[in-house]
């Protein structure tokens, strides 16, 4: 017995010893991101784009992990890990968390990293989708899957009830008009589907009301929206914010409203809209390609037009929805230079084109979208979307092929690109947007008014800002 | 063949086996080395900083000591020798001033040892009376921890002390089979358990590495915020609730399913099946059955019932309705398991000479059954308090969030914000404070432990186990 163990140790502390020889001479970058779902398609995208990096990058390996599905999971366990010293090398960080990151002390800002050709590969972002990531002169991340909230609508009613929407975004105006009418012949629409509920839902997030500001070009923040300095007050006393939560209050009062009772559900949401229960909704662009197909499988017409705007004057534009690819601090130079040579690989205009057309998030760049506009889809002879190599396929505009695709982008390339489409950047941004969706919650549920939702939400929120201040600042 | 033969080969089939069994062991154990080495070296590594670091920290203590203002120092000492040496003089049979003595000291070193940590902050001339008091509260409990073995000690030594249990006749045997026990309670619970106190001491944003020193805020801030205290009101309300209907519902249910029927074993497996399920899970169920509109299972029932449907997750006292019949779900297998188990260990001859006596089935019951079934009724309490505090957690974060708000834009709290929920959400959220949830746990642990404390000391006495 006792040889045995003798032999046991042995073999132990061989292998332990051996373990470290035979790692090769090369680069591993793990990039942390949240695609790593089972059965998720959008990983199978990433690793033919990292294959690729790979492939024009000898010695250089690209380790694709997925330490959790949803942001906060993902961006908390890189920092503990980071923290310890085990953190990865690149990590995809959603937009609500950019400041936290910027705050944490443990990413490089890559704008200080990259090469020129590297920056004036940077400049082809678009504007408004490029300046979220600059906290004051400060490039901190490459902006990757981004998105928006667009309109989506039952065609197939809106048709039947002679409701013909604009081109134009309709106002919250036009909007009640609209569910005036629905309201009038709800009975009609219940005989015929008894799970209709309301004319409109749509989640119950802080986003939206965020991207009704910036419409009206107004800031949420004070200090430019955090970006000149620490934000310190949130602006959600202000007369646009009230009128956006006066639509909300509208809406329910008037009963043309319902949402799941559940914060940020954005899939129970698409639920309703999906069974019927509402015939307008509002979601992120993420989910379009769902949509599509979830309703071309049931034979009901879907629409899609661009987000509500408060009234005709507010042509601001939106902001950015999304993440970014963001470098970690502490690495080896050559892991450095590995780790952003990748970030900018991913966000390149073939790289950014290819994710579009496999992920549904939308390009980021000007002449990804010019080239879409002129070609990259494949149709056959009768004009219907193929694959490149069909018999007969010849190239199309993507755009005309999928055109649902071409509203959210019209919609981000026609913002103005002032302080408010950057949105702000707080750093306990979850915990301010949970207040100001208690705040609607409060006004839709328990018939609280807006002005005094939103004076108790501006309350508590600007006492989180100075808490969260007093820890950062030296 | 033979019986010689025989005995022959099975003690040859039972050494293969044995040495089969030995070797998968070894090379469990040889695989679960190799691949665990990574974790096994940054374990040893976090812990050869630590034997490295405690020069230092003795060092900085010492530093922290002499820099010290008398004013700041001596309450805490003084407290703890007035403290220790007249608890001490109330228990010590005879009367020696040596215990006196012995007292005041223990006091005085036990003082410190939650002090210490709060580096006397709350006894500075500035502080807010809510900290001072919480302050003077934590150097009385440091000087109990260092008081109580004294007082056992005089206690036992009083009754003279007499053992009925075995012994050991190796005398360091007992303690070497107790260190993997010390061990892993040491890393996965006594360690974290003072990184959370500490953590409570300080402003913190999760998961940013900076932190800052704020003393007892965290809790006099608690103490003073309405959503809390509405959260602990909320907490208690729900606990009574789910404890009541839960215990309840699963004795009935227990009594029905223990009737001598056909396949009452297979009705038994389905009444236990809901314990199978996570909170999550639970939740999750839940949330298809009380869902908005008719979409919901529940709503569809009401309305082709009535034509109208409730607004289960967006009205305060629906939602709390929710959650209770989700938790109580939940849970309802576990107590039905143990009260069947329960049921089967009450003697029938009992139940038939009541029954002879002229005994109704309700006098059998609440005379005979429920007494017996005692001792189970307290476990399954204590165990029913312990998860309506920390176990609804998954059916709340699914069903409602903590919500509805009450209040405008959720000032008071929300209708379901139970502790545990309000903890997690403090705690685990990007930019969240860490340290306001550190103080949370703590308080919520003395809360939990209290009322275990209290059930045992209050029910357990009258509880007769049978041997």
């Amino acid at each position: 017995m006792k040889r045995l163990f003798a032999f046991m140790a042995i073999v132990m502390f061989g292998a332990v010893a051996v373990t470290p020889i035979l790692a090769q001479d090369e680069i591993v970058v793990d990039f942390a991101h949240i695609f790593g779902g089972e059965g998720d398609v959008r990983r199978d995208v990433l690793q033919a784009i990292a294959d690729d990096f790979e492939a024009q990058n000898p010695g250089i390996k690209i380790n694709l992990v997925s330490p959790g599905n949803d942001y906060t999971e993902v961006f908390n366990r890189v920092l503990l890990d980071a923290q310890q010293g085990n953190g990865p090398n690149v990590v995809q960080v959603e937009e609500g968390l950019t400041q936290l990151a910027a705050d944490s002390t443990l990413f490089i800002p890559i704008g200080d990293f990259a090469t020129p050709e590297q920056m004036t590969q940077y400049e082809g972002i678009l504007p408004v989708v490029r300046n979220y990531y600059k906290i004051g002169e400060t490039l901190w991340s490459l902006p990757w899957n981004s998105s928006n909230p667009v309109v989506y609508y039952n065609k197939t009613i809106t048709d039947l009830l002679q409701i013909k929407l604009p081109d134009s975004p309709l106002t919250f105006q036009q909007v009640l008009d609209i569910c005036k009418q629905v309201k009038a012949v709800e009975a009609v629409i219940k005989a015929a589907n008894p799970a209709f509920q309301a004319c409109i839902n749509f989640p119950m997030t802080s986003w939206l009301p965020e991207q009704w500001m910036s419409m009206q070009n107004a800031l949420v923040a004070n200090n430019d929206n955090g970006r000149s300095a620490r934000a310190t007050e949130m602006n959600f006393t202000s007369p646009e914010m009230v009128k956006i939560i006066q639509f909300y209050k509208d809406l329910s009062d008037n009963g043309y409203f319902t949402y799941t009772g559940t914060p940020n559900d954005y899939n129970g949401e698409g639920g309703l809209f999906g069974t019927g229960a509402t015939i307008f909704h509002i979601n992120s662009t993420a989910g379009i390609t769902l949509f599509v197909n979830g309703f071309a499988g049931a034979g009901v017409e879907l629409g899609i037009a661009p987000l509500f705007v408060p009234d005709e004057d507010a042509t601001n534009g939106v902001t950015v929805g999304g993440a970014s690819v963001w470098v970690l601090a502490g690495q080896s130079e050559a892991e450095t230079k590995a780790a952003v040579d990748w970030a900018f690989f991913l966000t390149n205009m073939e790289n950014d084109i290819r994710w579009h057309q496999g992920s549904g998030y939308f390009p980021n760049r000007q002449d990804s979208i010019d080239y879409l506009t002129t070609g990259g889809a494949f149709v056959d002879a009768d004009g219907k979307p193929t694959t490149a190599d069909a018999a007969g396929a010849k190239e199309a505009a993507w755009f005309d092929t999928y055109p649902f695709f071409a509203v959210a982008i019209n919609q981000l390339q026609n913002s103005a690109g002032t302080a408010a489409n950057q949105g702000a950047v707080i750093g306990s941004n979850a915990e301010v947007r949970m207040i100001l969706v208690k705040g609607l919650q409060s006004v839709v549920d328990s018939g609280i008014s807006p002005e005094e939702a939103l004076a108790a939400a501006k309350t508590q929120a600007d006492q989180v800002l100075a808490d969260y201040n007093a820890v950062v600042e030296p | 063949m033979d019986v010689e033969n025989e005995s022959l080969l099975n003690r040859f089939i039972a050494r293969l086996l044995t040495g089969c069994l030995g070797l998968g062991a070894l090379l469990f154990m040889l695989w679960f080395f190799i691949t665990q080495w990574g974790g096994i070296t940054d374990f040893l590594a976090w812990f050869a900083i630590g034997v490295e670091d405690f020069p230092n920290a003795l060092s900085r203590v010492a530093t922290h000591y002499s820099a010290l203002p008398p004013n700041q120092l001596l309450p805490a000492f003084l407290i703890g020798i007035v403290f220790g040496s007249v608890s001490t003089a109330r228990i010590a049979r005879p009367k020696n001033p040596l215990w006196l003595l012995v007292g005041g000291l223990l006091g005085a070193l036990g003082s410190q040892l939650l002090v210490l940590p709060t580096q006397h902050c709350t006894f500075a001339p500035t502080i807010d009376s809510t900290q001072a008091l919480i302050g003077i509260g934590i150097t009385l409990v440091g000087s109990v921890v260092f008081l109580i073995p004294l007082w056992t000690y005089l206690r036992v030594s009083e009754k003279q002390y007499e053992s009925t249990s075995g012994y050991f006749r190796n005398r360091w045997l007992p303690y070497v089979l107790i260190v993997p026990m010390v061990l892993n309670l040491g890393v996965f619970l006594y360690y974290p358990s003072v990184q959370t106190v500490t953590l409570s001491l300080f402003n913190k944003r999760y998961p940013l590495p900076q932190e800052k020193f704020v003393c007892l805020d965290n809790y006099s801030r608690l103490a003073n915020d309405v959503v809390y205290q509405n959260s602990f009101v909320t907490s208690f309300v729900l606990t009574i609730i789910v404890v009541i209907l839960s215990i309840g519902i699963a004795l009935s249910i227990a009594v029905i399913a223990s009737q001598k029927i056909k396949f009452a074993s297979v009705y038994r497996t389905f009444l236990i099946f809901p314990f199978a399920l996570s909170p999550v899970v639970a939740g999750a169920i839940f949330l298809a059955m009380f869902r908005e509109g008719q979409t919901g299972l529940i709503n569809a029932l009401i309305y082709s019932l009535t034509g109208t449907t409730l607004s289960w997750l967006r009205d305060p006292h629906l939602a709390r309705v929710a959650i209770v019949m989700a938790s109580v779900w939940n849970i309802l297998g576990f107590n039905v398991l143990f009260y069947i188990a329960g049921l089967q260990n009450v003697p029938q001859d009992l139940l038939e000479a009541a029954q002879i006596d002229g005994a109704n089935r309700f006098q059998r019951f609440f005379r005979i059954t429920f007494p017996l079934l005692a001792p189970f009724s307290f476990f399954l309490l204590v165990t029913n308090v312990t998860y309506s505090f920390y176990g609804i957690y998954g059916a709340i974060d699914t069903l409602t969030a903590g919500g509805p708000p009450l209040g405008a834009a959720g000032s008071l709290g929300g209708a379901t914000n139970v502790l545990i929920y309000k903890l997690y959400e403090d705690a685990f959220n990007s930019g969240s404070p860490a340290g306001l949830a550190a103080a949370q746990a703590v308080i919520l642990f003395i809360i939990v432990a209290g009322i275990t404390l209290l059930q045992f000391r209050t029910l357990e006495s009258r509880i007769t186990y049978s041997d």
